[in-house]
């Protein structure tokens, strides 16, 4: 960690809090002071979610770290139980109880059998050397494991989306186009959008759904959990670009004995064709080969740029992603002192990074961010996607303007 | 909504018993979502002195949000705004070696002056900043202040202005004094040409200075040249303390002054500080004030009231509304300065001990009004309720404001609330 003149990577607990704080009919409380909480609500609302949980916190003074008291806990629990009735309450340690170690799990066990109705859940992705994504991979883990019940699967085929959360940037409009294409090539709908459009409920019947969509690498163990406690197959990837996304549907295909229907197929090529008609001539007509530098979640990077090299003829320039614990040879993790000092306000090509990164090199074309920290506001509700057929076309249009403006 | 139990204030203490803000307990028990944290003011107060650099200290949670209010690494005028995360081992073992390292950074990269912004973790551990900075400074360019900002200290946010306030007055140094001059601690600047008193300075020749968050350092650093300090907000006066122990500047404090004959004493000790005899400059604004209570008497008094509003430094005006007849029953306290116990006894003496609470969810304190029935609030009433209840909002429009005619908007106000009709209250909540 050390001295930071940015962002710092979230922590564990940020990454629990941002990924559980979408789930309708719950309740979330932090132990920990108020402050932190209202920062988290401020930041998710930024990142374009109006928490869908009733997020709570309990608070806490120097007697109570003094003497290890969670009295503020069991009354703020005793509370919310009252006031709202949530089928589910979530409980997190923030970094003092960490620190004091307060034993969330024990406390939870201990209260439980006063509330018969509802469910405690205590969170952990506490410590002090977790960072975001295993914050939300144990999250997801966790849902996947304490919440679904014993569900037959549903009469009709049905699909779970593991891994859409808030702290990916343009989630929503990536979920929604996921949505959109699985209605369109199969005629299915889904059950849970795990988790930045769900309920406890939706929750609980993951386990009828048919098939597992995990589009992030934090998502395979929730559904290698549900692909052994329920059997539900599961397919791994981020569709990005026509080709890349039809791919992907294929693969679904197969898995659910499915024919993709060709009808949409040909309707989104029509859709797409007077972008994906022009582009690749577009970009290959250029004086100097187009290079595309990307920086964010490793996932996000490796999809984005495949599209771009493999379907529009784009030039791989600097890449790196944002988690040490996903850097590969060809894909590294960079610390703010090593992105900061490459990539600079004479980088030339095109940039796809964080809304900060873009700040930093003079790139005022935030529809060029594909990462958080954003310096503006998510909250418009219906963004084009970066995924999907429809993601293909905004990346090829939004790249094709961002040389023009270059030029 | 669920009912609650009568028993659900027993928790809450009387203002008498109160010494600090230890005393003032949560008046539900969930904070949704409460309040704001001391780095955050602090952070935002930093991000808004010219020349002012910042460090915070703390987790990842710390250093990412205060992102949200100082969005620049990098200000206009060099500023560096910085931070320093505690990594699991320094969680431990401290982060004494690596914030060395980190302020010997930010001196090279040409920091005039660094706010360190100490919060929950490194507070908790007992890092000794005071003593890291008592080493390093010889060795920097760069002065050094630090406040401590742990909100497990404190409910509310003030803290971090007022602490970030008092701790600049480290690094002034004593001027000579100019003897027709005065610093205006906290000016509202829409107030600025509202109040006679100010007009009255400008009119005998006093220079005045404003300080406030939009004044660069450079100015703070200059205000040892005043021959006075003129209090205007509760985050000020403990500048104002330390520069009359440092530097022996007065000081007069208006920011808790709400009563006619508390004003005279205060603005006639200004008077003598600077020489000055204002002669019948403020009979307007006296007049228009004593007219105010008049028109108010009837209605005010044997009111019942609670104070709800975060802005409000409530003690002090529920003092002044307890000697128009009001009954205070319940005060929000975001902060409580030692200087309140003055207020306190007075109020007491009118025969008035409210409780004190901090809010933190105004969904759940329905059963809180229907079981106190207060007649009017100084700020916000559940959803539910305000058809029933009279009140006020926006009074955050007096911090900043002072005088007479502060205390005259303010009954205006709320005899205008007394007097709209329950419809018209129905529409505004509709």
């Amino acid at each position: 960690m050390g001295l930071h003149r940015f962002h710092p990577t979230p922590s564990g607990r940020m990454g629990t809090l941002w990924t559980l704080s979408t789930i309708r009919n719950a309740a979330l409380v932090e132990f920990g002071s108020m402050g932190h909480m209202l920062y988290g609500r401020a930041a998710l609302k930024r990142m374009g979610k109006n928490p869908d949980c009733k997020l709570y916190s309990t608070h806490i003074n120097e007697s109570d770290i003094a003497m290890g008291e969670t009295k503020r806990l069991t009354q703020a629990i005793a509370d919310i139980v009252l006031r709202d009735q949530p089928r589910v309450i979530f409980v997190l340690p923030s970094s003092v109880p960490e620190m004091i170690g307060t034993d969330l799990s024990a406390l939870c066990r201990e209260l439980q059998t006063s509330y018969p109705q509802v469910r405690l859940l205590p969170f952990g992705a506490g410590g002090f050397n977790i960072e975001l994504y295993q914050g939300v991979q144990e999250t997801l883990l966790l849902l996947a494991t304490t919440l679904p019940l014993a569900v037959p699967p549903t009469s009709v085929p049905t699909f779970n989306l593991i891994g859409s959360c808030t702290d990916l940037f343009q989630f929503n409009a990536d979920a929604q186009e996921i949505v959109r294409i699985m209605e369109g090539a199969f005629g299915i709908r889904p059950i849970c959008i795990m988790t930045s459009d769900t309920s406890v409920e939706d929750i609980e019947h993951m386990g009828a759904a048919h098939i597992n969509l995990v589009i992030r690498r934090e998502g395979l163990p929730a559904a290698c959990h549900l692909q052994q406690k329920f059997g539900t197959p599961l397919v791994e990837g981020r569709p990005y670009g026509m080709q890349g996304t039809y791919s992907w549907l294929k693969q679904i295909a197969q898995i659910l004995d499915r024919p993709v229907n060709q009808d949409f197929i040909i309707q989104q090529q029509n859709e797409a064709q007077p972008i994906m008609e022009i582009a690749p001539g577009f970009f290959s007509h250029q004086k100097k080969p187009v290079e595309l530098s990307v920086g964010g979640h490793a996932d996000v990077v490796a999809g984005i740029l495949t599209y771009a090299c493999s379907e529009l003829g784009l030039t791989p320039g600097l890449c790196w992603c944002d988690s040490p614990a996903m850097a590969t040879e060809t894909l590294p993790y960079w610390q703010e002192t090593q992105w900061s000092q490459t990539v600079t306000s004479k980088h030339q090509g095109l940039l796809m990074a964080s809304g900060e990164v873009l700040t930093w090199v003079g790139r005022s074309n935030l529809a060029m961010q594909i990462a958080n920290p954003s310096r503006g506001w998510q909250l418009y509700p219906y963004s084009p996607p970066y995924m999907g057929f429809r993601g293909a076309m905004n990346l090829a249009t939004t790249w094709m303007n961002e040389v023009v403006r270059m030029l | 909504m669920p009912v609650l139990p009568e028993n659900m204030l027993l928790h809450l203490k009387k203002l008498s018993t109160v010494h600090s803000n230890k005393g003032v307990h949560f008046l539900t028990p969930a904070a949704f979502p409460g309040s704001h944290c001391p780095m955050h003011s602090a952070a935002r107060l930093a991000g808004s002195i010219q020349g002012l650099s910042s460090l915070v200290i703390g987790t990842q949670e710390c250093a990412y949000y205060s992102r949200l209010v100082l969005r620049d690494s990098y200000g206009k005028a060099g500023e560096l705004h910085w931070m320093y995360v505690l990594d699991a081992n320094e969680v431990v073992f401290g982060c004494r070696e690596g914030l060395i390292q980190a302020l010997a950074e930010m001196d090279q990269a040409d920091a005039k002056a660094i706010l360190l912004i100490v919060t929950c973790l490194p507070d908790l551990i007992g890092e000794d900043i005071e003593a890291i900075i008592h080493e390093l400074q010889p060795k920097l360019a760069a002065r050094l202040i630090s406040i401590s900002a742990p909100h497990f200290a404190c409910n509310g946010h003030p803290s971090g202005i007022w602490r970030t306030l008092e701790a600049m007055v480290g690094i002034m140094q004593q001027r000579t004094m100019i003897p027709h001059s005065a610093n205006l601690l906290g000016l509202h600047a829409a107030s600025a040409s509202e109040v006679p008193l100010l007009t009255s300075l400008s009119y005998a020749g006093v220079k005045l200075r404003c300080l406030g968050p939009d004044n660069t350092l450079d100015e703070f650093l200059s205000a040892t040249d005043a021959a006075i300090n003129i209090v205007l907000s509760p985050y000020m006066l403990p500048l104002a303390k330390r520069m009359a122990n440092d530097f022996n500047t007065p000081f007069v404090s208006l920011h808790d002054t709400y009563g006619m004959h508390d004003i005279d004493a205060a603005y006639a000790r200004i008077g003598e500080h600077l020489g000055l005899d204002f002669g019948d400059a403020f009979t307007e604004g006296r007049s228009a004030l004593k007219k105010a209570e008049e028109r108010a008497a009837a209605k005010l008094r044997g009111l019942s009231f609670f104070a709800t509003d975060l802005s409000l430094d409530p003690i002090p005006l529920s003092a002044y509304l307890s000697t128009q007849g009001m009954k205070p029953l319940l005060l929000h306290i975001e902060e409580f300065y030692q200087e309140d116990r003055q207020w306190v006894q007075a109020m007491h003496t009118q025969g008035h001990d409210p409780l004190v609470c901090h809010r933190v969810n105004n969904l759940a304190e329905t059963s809180v009004f229907e079981i106190l029935k207060p007649a009017f609030s100084l700020g916000p009433v559940p959803p539910s309720l305000k058809p029933k209840i009279s009140h006020v909002d926006q009074l955050h429009k007096m911090n900043g404001f002072f005088g007479y005619e502060r205390t005259t908007w303010l009954l205006d106000k709320m005899m205008q609330a007394l007097s709209t009709p329950a419809s018209d209250l129905l529409k505004e909540m509709i």
